[in-house]
């Protein structure tokens, strides 16, 4: 798992860190295009065309018919029937290229909000760390210690919740930084990725030791310690900015995908 | 902090299109977690997906919104045509008029099947309701036969004659029922002309169809191939344009060959032939497609393709697409796509059939039809009509004469493929007429099955065995197979009627109507040539034979000329451009030719050729006769105008053999090719004329026939 995200992470990286310095919509739109065209040619391949086309058609028609016989209330309801049970055939036959799309575009979404879904620290901005223990805190046990890189400044000591198994510090970037966090217990050692200051950059939001819990957090190898399930830093989210609007990247990339995919349908030959 | 909680200020907020929200859904599982993620969430829809979600609920949206405006319409809808004074259904008799137009159907071979049991929903009809033979037009050709049924006129009223028309100013033939004007101006930038108007296209056919008039009164119609309806005329209610229709290329329809034979030359009539070359393993061609618009000249777009021999067929990859055709099996309709300019092309349709893949190989592709769903030329009314049979059957045939009966005569395509794509194109033509059949709850329903005719037309020499080009046959070419064929085609449009019966109540009048018979075509009849022996006719340099489209006549000696199916004009001082014939001189000159054709024999046959000739006063009245043949002909069966003087050709003899598999005919005497009709009401009268169809029709829905039509109500119905 940890070689599978370190792949997809170099991958992310590679594509959307160019222009970064620049405008993070770069990186963001060239990924969009060719995560389009990735998706149109496995839909093309994946999906029943003929059977798309032909439903889709349909639906076409059905609407054509309302006009058509407008002065006919029942054909009129008939075709609003004929279009309902259409909707659903014509989504029925989305259900194969989207389980073949799923697994692969999910992988792409988790590593792309690490890219793009939240910030580094901004200097003087303060932060949480939280670690969550693997079990429940004992009330004689000692506070992990945590050591910090220089320009980061360690504000408040650990303070624990012996529920919840968790131990949380408070956090100020002095200046920009991108190196780790130490944490310390006995002879343990336990290190956290940490950045602040521009530009986006790939982000580990959670390092965690599950297997499971690494498919949605692989910013980072996992932890090879069992005492400790995550560390986590709450990073700002972030939303990108283009043409003076700021959305989240999620819209961005969903309508470029989707626009490159719809413009270039017809030199893939997909109908959708 | 709990688990599902933590990286506050993660959440997703995003507005998002609907379509989108399941991959959110997703993406939101990267909040802390343990738990395995709901697959539902899960569902991404990506770009394909993505957009199938936003059109589905696009759509969901539309059909409420139209559904809703409906029902909110249908009070202003009633109160208006209260108010505006439409009251077409106050007198009207029935609900519901079908007519089902057979072409061609003939009445000795319908008889003679209905006799022997073979056409039982016929036989039926004509048991419980009225059968009878259909008095035709003069000439009994299928444009001005369903001219006169849908307008209730005689052809002078209407302005039809024949399928082609001459120019007064270059005797040059032109297509007698709807003329294509291209934009007057352009704007010129280098070797691109930019047109600044659209083209046009004007329908020639006068008066009014009674669908128009009903309309008008808010009787509703779905008219389906009716002959003459193109372009298509606006009125209330739905029409599928036919005969006359052109292909994309703006003919009446030009298949073309692609061939490995170099030895292969040109097409006599109609079709191209052009080359297949070898390429690496494949072969290649290009389709032509129609001029340029953006350029001057006529510079045709093309579209590539590629043909991959494999086995027992080919893969034919063109447009970005790839059909696999099996030899002797028609592909599906293709969508051909020519660009003129980047983001300028002109789509059509048409089916490729692979004919020979050993040595030689060929392929034959139909006439490029307009592409019905994105149709370039105006083909229906509504405009969406069109499109909206194609959404929901597949595209279908436009072309107004749909099958290619030029393919078979030159031996492009054989009987089988002739026979597969005339069945084909009746199957598109049923689906629709059953699609408006189910629509149309109460109005009009009018579709007209061409294949009748068609097929009579290129299997009529199986049904003499002394037919010149039954003769012409090679031995043993399944010959026995295709004597059956015009039977089995009588039985099929049977089926049809039976399919049709289905939607027959009290309440509805159902006609089966055909425009004209059949007869034999053996014998063509060059009457340039007889007017050039007969001193009538006279060619430059007193040549003895002349080209096409009367090239080589020297009009200054000229007093008459033909060229179509139809009759003889003269060349008429202060009418035609280089006329000679004094108004004065006209009748008498007209008597006397007629008086010599009527009775014309045919030596070498020993028999009448022409049965009589008629002066056109005799059987038209109205304000189009101008356009009309000065003498129109009555050939006997047997007998037809010849190919070369329908081209306005001089041969070197009156009477050829007709070789050609068309080889059944109707351009003779009307009295010898009567149509025939089926109703299931009993007809008041008898006699009955195909120009009595309209008034009828309007007496059925109560109104009063205008006084301009020459028709009679057969059931007397009419409102006084």
């Amino acid at each position: 798992m940890d070689i599978f995200n370190s792949l997809l992470r170099t991958l992310v990286s590679g594509i959307c860190g160019l222009g970064a310095d620049a405008h993070p919509m770069i990186g963001l739109t060239l990924i969009s295009i060719l995560t389009g065209i990735g998706m149109l040619w496995v839909f093309g391949k994946t999906s029943d065309q003929e059977a798309v086309s032909r439903t889709k058609k349909r639906l076409q028609a059905y609407l054509l018919e309302m006009r058509l016989f407008g002065d006919d209330i029942s054909l009129v309801l008939s075709a609003q029937k004929k279009l309902i049970t259409g909707n659903f055939r014509y989504l029925g036959l989305m259900m194969r290229p989207m389980l073949f799309l799923t697994v692969p575009l999910l992988l792409l979404l988790i590593h792309l909000d690490g890219f793009y879904g939240a910030r580094p620290l901004p200097i003087d901005e303060r932060a949480v760390v939280t670690l969550q223990a693997a079990g429940r805190l004992e009330a004689n046990a000692p506070v992990p210690e945590l050591l910090a890189p220089a320009g980061v400044h360690i504000e408040t000591a650990g303070v624990r919740v012996m529920e919840t198994g968790q131990v949380s510090w408070r956090i100020r970037a002095e200046r920009p930084v991108e190196g780790s966090l130490t944490f310390r217990q006995g002879d343990t050692e336990w290190t956290k990725s940490i950045a602040a200051g521009e530009p986006f950059r790939y982000l580990s939001i959670r390092r965690v030791s599950g297997l499971w819990d690494a498919l949605w957090h692989g910013g980072e190898d996992r932890l090879s310690e069992d005492q400790v399930e995550w560390i986590e830093i709450r990073y700002p989210a972030a939303e990108v900015p283009f043409a003076g609007i700021e959305l989240h990247w999620l819209v961005w990339f969903f309508v470029i995908s989707m626009l490159s995919a719809y413009l270039l349908r017809g030199r893939f030959g997909v109908t959708f | 902090m709990s688990r599902a909680g933590g990286s506050s200020g993660r959440r997703l907020r995003v507005l998002a299109p609907a379509g989108i929200a399941v991959s959110l859904a997703a993406l939101s599982r990267l909040e802390p977690s343990a738990a395995p993620p709901d697959p539902a969430c899960l569902a991404y829809v990506g770009p394909g997906a993505g957009f199938a979600f936003l059109g589905s609920f696009l759509s969901l949206i539309a059909a409420f919104l139209v559904g809703a405006a409906s029902l909110l319409a249908w009070p202003v809808r009633v109160l208006w045509r209260t108010l505006s004074g439409k009251k077409g259904w106050e007198h009207a008799k029935v609900r519901k008029v079908i007519f089902l137009g057979l072409d061609g159907y003939d009445p000795d071979l319908a008889e003679r099947f209905m006799s022997e049991g073979k056409l039982p929903h016929l036989a039926g009809l004509r048991d419980r309701g009225a059968y009878d033979r259909l008095r035709t037009t003069y000439p009994p050709l299928s444009p001005v036969a369903w001219s006169t049924f849908a307008t209730g006129v005689n052809p002078a009223k209407h302005s039809l004659y024949d399928f082609l028309n001459r120019s007064m100013r270059t005797y040059l033939p032109e297509l007698s029922s709807s003329r294509v004007r291209e934009p007057s101006r352009f704007l010129r930038l280098g070797k691109w002309r930019i047109p600044l108007g659209k083209a046009s296209v004007d329908m020639r056919r006068k008066s009014r169809t009674f669908w128009s008039i009903l309309g008008d009164e808010g009787i509703d119609s779905s008219i389906l191939r009716v002959p003459i309806t193109f372009p298509p005329e606006k009125f209330n209610g739905r029409l599928l344009s036919a005969m006359c229709t052109p292909d994309l290329l703006g003919t009446q329809g030009s298949f073309q060959q692609f061939t490995t034979s170099e030895a292969a030359g040109q097409f006599d009539e109609a079709g191209q032939r052009r080359p297949l070359t070898r390429n690496g393993k494949g072969l290649e061609g290009k389709i032509e497609g129609p001029p340029n618009p953006l350029l001057d000249g006529p510079q045709p777009m093309t579209a590539p393709f590629r043909l991959q021999l494999d086995g027992t067929g080919g893969r034919l990859r063109v447009n970005g697409s790839s059909y696999q055709l099996e030899k002797g099996e028609y592909s599906p309709w293709v969508r051909l796509t020519f660009r003129a300019a980047t983001g300028v092309k002109v789509e059509g349709i048409a089916r490729f059939l692979l004919t020979e893949t050993e040595p030689v190989v060929s392929l034959y592709v139909t006439p490029i039809n307009i592409d019905p769903e994105k149709p370039a030329l105006p083909i229906s009314h509504p405009s969406y009509y069109a499109t909206y049979l194609a959404k929901l059957q597949g595209a279908y045939s436009t072309l107004g004469l749909a099958e290619d009966t030029w393919a078979l005569n030159e031996r492009v395509i054989d009987e089988k493929a002739f026979l597969d794509q005339a069945y084909s194109i009746c199957e598109e033509r049923e689906t629709m007429f059953t699609n408006a059949l189910d629509k149309t709850k109460k109005g009009i329903v009018a579709c007209v099955f061409d294949t009748s005719d068609r097929v009579q037309h290129m299997f009529y020499r199986y049904l003499e065995p002394d037919h010149p080009a039954h003769r012409r046959n090679p031995p043993g070419d399944r010959e026995a197979h295709y004597e059956g064929v015009i039977e089995d085609l009588y039985r099929r449009m049977d089926a049809i009627v039976g399919k049709t019966l289905e939607y027959v109540d009290e309440d509805t009048v159902f006609f089966v109507l055909s425009d004209h018979g059949f007869k034999s075509f053996q014998r063509g009849v060059n009457l340039n040539t007889w007017l050039l022996e007969n001193g009538y006719l006279a060619l430059r340099n007193d040549a003895r034979e002349a080209g096409p489209y009367l090239q080589g006549v020297d009009w200054s000696r000229t007093r008459a000329y033909t060229f179509g199916l139809t009759g003889i004009y003269l060349n008429r001082k202060n009418r035609e451009a280089e006329g000679t014939v004094a108004r004065s001189e006209a009748a008498d000159l007209k008597k006397e030719i007629s008086e010599k054709l009527s009775g014309l024999r045919d030596e070498e046959r020993g028999a009448v050729a022409i049965r009589k000739a008629w002066p056109k006063e005799s059987v038209y009245q109205g304000p189009y006769m101008d356009v009309a043949p000065d003498i129109v002909i009555g050939y006997n069966s047997g007998y037809r105008s010849s190919w070369d003087a329908a081209l306005g050709k001089v041969g070197a003899e009156v009477f050829q053999d007709n070789l050609k598999a068309w080889s059944g005919d109707h351009c003779v005497d009307p009295a010898l090719v009567p149509g025939v009709i089926f109703c299931n009401r009993k007809l008041g009268r008898g006699n009955p004329g195909i120009e009595d169809l309209a008034p009828t029709t309007l007496g059925l829905f109560g109104r009063k026939p205008p006084p301009y039509m020459d028709g009679n109500d057969l059931f007397g119905m009419a409102q006084p």
